[in-house]
């Protein structure tokens, strides 16, 4: 597993939730600690102009999760396509910002089949562990 | 309609937590009560079944002690109650909850399966999704209303920032309930004396082991927070002061 941190950054109907730049900045502060890459993710249909914007923050790369099936946000849709684009971009560690859209289709890749990541809830504060 | 409620009893809001020995959890010498959003699945679970008819079954999972949550339930209306009784339950992450669950009900057959949106102790959110994952059923979370269509059915979620959508779903589903969805009843005496000679099946740990792994989470450390006071001098001209104070108040305290 590449030493990978990525942020999966969130939008609805193509405008950026703040709270993203949060996310990235918690990221900064664990790759700074480690040493690991920093990278992100922006899922939706239609997303190009905000993977730009993030681009221009301190990442190693941003990916633009594209397909018209993600536009309305359903569940089912948004755990499938981040589920095969981790398969194929394997990441040590997964940050989300803490929504309700994070809340309601993260918990799915826990199905035995899927990725059975270990999610938690970082909301106040992280610490990389030795 | 037959409806599951997952509940789980959790310490009371106004109870004084103390720390176990480890740090890792709090100590059991405290009162209990329901999960809050799981008394709004139930009451939501006993309003569709007035509508619609069916049946509601009530499951929780934890020592004796959670076997409260039931006959509350049972008093309230449920018609029957599963308890998956065993200490260990009470440790469990969310992960391996819903996978004892999932065990526990793998003969039954629900049109729809509520939880509460969140635990008020874990706060995990993540019971209700992942065990729709287990089961192979289309779910949604933060429901505040459900309507039967010819279909399924049509349920209002909440978004933040005073949005909502709306969802039309395939039956059977899991949905995770928000306070407030409906008004909370009381149980009446009859309910209460009816609860007794309800149906009540005991699951043991050993039961559902099988279904179980070890947990993919564990609490390190649980610690109250410490509070501490600093005083912060700003000086300077009056207008560069300003411009600090408000600097300050917008991205440290994040107030305006």
């Amino acid at each position: 597993m590449a030493d990978t941190i990525l942020v999966i950054v969130e939008q609805r109907e193509g405008k950026l939730n703040r709270v993203s730049w949060e996310t990235i900045a918690a990221g900064q502060a664990i790759a700074a600690q480690t040493g690991w890459t920093l990278e992100a993710a922006v899922v939706g249909s239609g997303v190009a102009a905000i993977a730009n914007e993030v681009a221009a923050k301190k990442l190693a790369k941003v990916y633009d999760v594209e397909s018209a099936r993600l536009e309305p946000y359903t569940p089912d849709a948004f755990a499938h396509a981040l589920q095969e684009f981790l398969q194929k971009h394997p990441a040590k560690l997964v940050l989300m910002p803490h929504t309700y859209q994070v809340r309601d289709f993260v918990p799915s890749w826990r199905r035995p089949c899927r990725l059975r990541p270990s999610a938690t809830r970082p909301d106040t504060g992280t610490k990389a562990g030795g | 309609m037959k409806i599951l409620v997952c509940m789980k009893q959790v310490p009371q809001k106004d109870a004084p937590l103390k720390l176990n020995e480890a740090g890792t959890w709090i100590r059991e010498d405290v009162s209990y009560e329901v999960n809050e959003p799981d008394a709004f699945a139930l009451e939501e679970a006993l309003r569709q079944k007035e509508k619609h008819t069916g049946e509601v079954v009530v499951v929780t999972a934890g020592p004796a002690r959670a076997l409260q949550v039931l006959r509350e339930a049972l008093a309230k209306g449920a018609d029957r109650a599963i308890h998956l009784e065993d200490a260990a339950f009470v440790g469990l992450d969310a992960y391996n909850t819903a996978r004892a669950i999932a065990a526990a009900i793998k003969d039954e057959k629900f049109d729809l399966i509520f939880t509460g949106l969140q635990s008020d102790d874990y706060g995990y959110a993540q019971t209700g999704v992942i065990l729709a994952e287990i089961l192979g059923l289309p779910h949604a979370t933060i429901i505040m209303q459900i309507e039967k269509t010819d279909t399924g059915i049509r349920v209002k979620r909440e978004l933040e920032a005073g949005f909502f959508q709306f969802v039309d779903m395939p039956l059977p589903a899991v949905l995770t309930i928000q306070s407030g969805i409906n008004k909370l009843r009381y149980a009446t005496l009859i309910g209460i004396k009816q609860a007794k000679m309800k149906p009540l099946r005991k699951v043991t740990l050993a039961e559902v082991q099988s279904a179980m792994g070890g947990n993919l989470q564990k609490i390190e450390k649980l610690y109250v927070p410490q509070k501490s006071k600093n005083t912060e001098f700003l000086e300077g001209p009056p207008a560069e002061v300003a411009k600090k104070l408000v600097e300050k108040l917008k991205n440290e305290m994040r107030v305006i």
